[in-house]
């Protein structure tokens, strides 16, 4: 499980790295898809909580590293994240088109909820204009819309359904 | 024993546990003023990988985008070649100029310009997600930046105000730019000189707002016009063109005046930035002389 972790936390850092520039070609009024979120919700999907929040919280530490969020902002934001959607393994069936739609906007809308609670408990008021602005509207959207297709060619990625060679991790 | 058992049962909810204990720790840190700063130490390792993707998709597209240029460059060459013969009979008149706007600026007392030592960067990342504002840089501690050192930038020969340097690792830093909600900039009115604060509205594409303008000032202020940073606050020097005014508020209830203004810089295109040695000034030009030395590691503008 460890090696799969790795690779898991790789690709998820490095779609992050990618967010903050050659992604941003693809942003629709300034708001770039959070295409590690995305990612990430698959992987706990498809392997379970614990590499899920593993792999959430190491591409969260670097997205904090490159940003002005304080550092642990990201990191338990999708360690949440990562943790909640494992828990869907097994009980949730993915459909091609409407359940990443609706799993991806849950978990935006968790992830805009879960930064809310945080910049609350934290005074981080910097993050509140963003939050309530139509650009994280954009992006909740944006997201869903790109779900299916991400989905569908992760899918086709066999490594990442072997994860767990089918063993439960919990 | 039942220790062991305990962990190998409860593991997923441990490992939530620690992650997610390390990060509220770590925001604890972050959030204070602590003179340990492990979020310097991170931007410095992954700003390294950051930049070296940005680099290879830069090849790639410099790559796609050459062939088509190479067309347009023969064309191009041909027409600057005639050009330059033309220019250089206006050199001279240039220089003739020059030497004549010295000689009147000094007799004027003109000082608006700025006069700092700057280090020339480019930009390799914004943020990566939609939440945060902020610009990385590929110039750091090593290069001489310091923490809330203000950058500008030269967009269509104006210079602009950018930001200021939020975090700075060995080499890369991250500012927070002028559009962001904490950053605030005393600025003024070019023509009237009417004072104010100016605040970013909390993304790229919001505009900019200046509060704390005398009410009586709304016979005086138009559209248009241009709003300089006044060098009120230690932190940006005085002079620098922040942007024009497209919208006046005036409520009944308020006592001051908040005015719209769009940036001179557009952050959207903005490649390359020059962050201010405020620490190292440059001397004022000899009147008479030549020595007009501006150069891209000292110079007013930084070329």
């Amino acid at each position: 499980m460890g090696i799969n972790i790795l690779i898991s936390s790789g690709i998820l850092s490095a779609l992050v790295l990618l967010q903050t520039n050659l992604l941003r070609v693809i942003s629709i009024g300034g708001a770039v898809p959070d295409v590690a979120l995305i990612v990430l919700v698959f992987l706990a999907n498809r392997n379970g909580s614990m590499p899920a929040q593993v792999s959430g919280f190491v591409a969260g530490i670097v997205q904090d590293f490159v940003s002005l969020a304080p550092l642990g902002f990201h990191a338990l934001v999708r360690t949440v994240t990562g943790y909640l959607f494992g828990l869907s393994r097994g009980n949730i069936f993915i459909d091609p088109i409407l359940m990443p739609v609706i799993v991806i906007l849950i978990a935006t809308l968790l992830k805009g909820v879960l930064s809310g609670l945080l910049g609350l408990i934290f005074g981080i008021s910097s993050l509140f204009p963003g939050l309530f602005s139509t650009k994280f509207l954009v992006e909740i959207l944006y997201n869903s819309f790109l779900a299916p297709f991400i989905f569908g060619i992760l899918g086709m990625i066999r490594p990442l359904q072997l994860v767990t060679r089918g063993r439960s991790v919990e | 024993m039942q220790f062991r058992n305990f962990t190998t049962r409860h593991r997923t909810v441990l490992t939530l546990a620690i992650c997610v204990v390390f990060s509220l720790v770590s925001m604890s840190f972050s959030t204070k003023s602590f003179v340990l700063r492990p979020k310097d130490v991170g931007l410095s390792l992954f700003s390294l990988v950051q930049n070296g993707m940005f680099q290879v998709g830069g090849f790639f597209s410099r790559t796609v985008t050459s062939i088509k240029e190479l067309g347009d460059l023969r064309r191009n060459y041909a027409i600057l070649l005639s050009r330059v013969r033309q220019y250089e009979g206006i050199e001279n008149d240039i220089v003739e100029l020059r030497n004549e706007n010295n000689r009147l600026r000094s007799l004027l007392g003109f000082s608006g310009q700025i006069s700092y030592s700057n280090i020339a960067a480019q930009i390799i990342g914004k943020d990566p997600g939609n939440l945060f504002s902020s610009i990385t840089i590929d110039k750091g501690s090593m290069d001489g930046i310091r923490k809330n050192m203000p950058v500008v930038a030269v967009q269509d020969g104006v210079q602009g105000l950018v930001g200021k340097i939020e975090s700075v690792g060995l080499k890369s830093s991250i500012i927070l730019p002028l559009y962001d909600h904490l950053n605030y900039v005393a600025a003024r009115l070019q023509r009237t000189r009417f004072e104010g604060l100016v605040n970013g509205g909390g993304s790229e594409n919001s505009p900019i707002v200046m509060r704390w303008v005398e009410k009586t000032a709304i016979k005086d202020i138009q559209t248009g016009d241009l709003v300089i940073s006044s060098g009120m606050n230690s932190l940006y020097p005085k002079g620098i063109h922040i942007g024009t005014v497209t919208g006046i508020t005036a409520r009944p209830s308020d006592t001051s005046l908040e005015l719209d203004i769009r940036p001179i810089i557009d952050f959207g295109r903005l490649e390359y930035v020059f962050v201010l040695q405020t620490d190292k000034p440059i001397p004022a030009p000899v009147p008479q002389g030549v020595g007009a030395n501006a150069g891209s590691n000292g110079g007013p503008n930084g070329g």
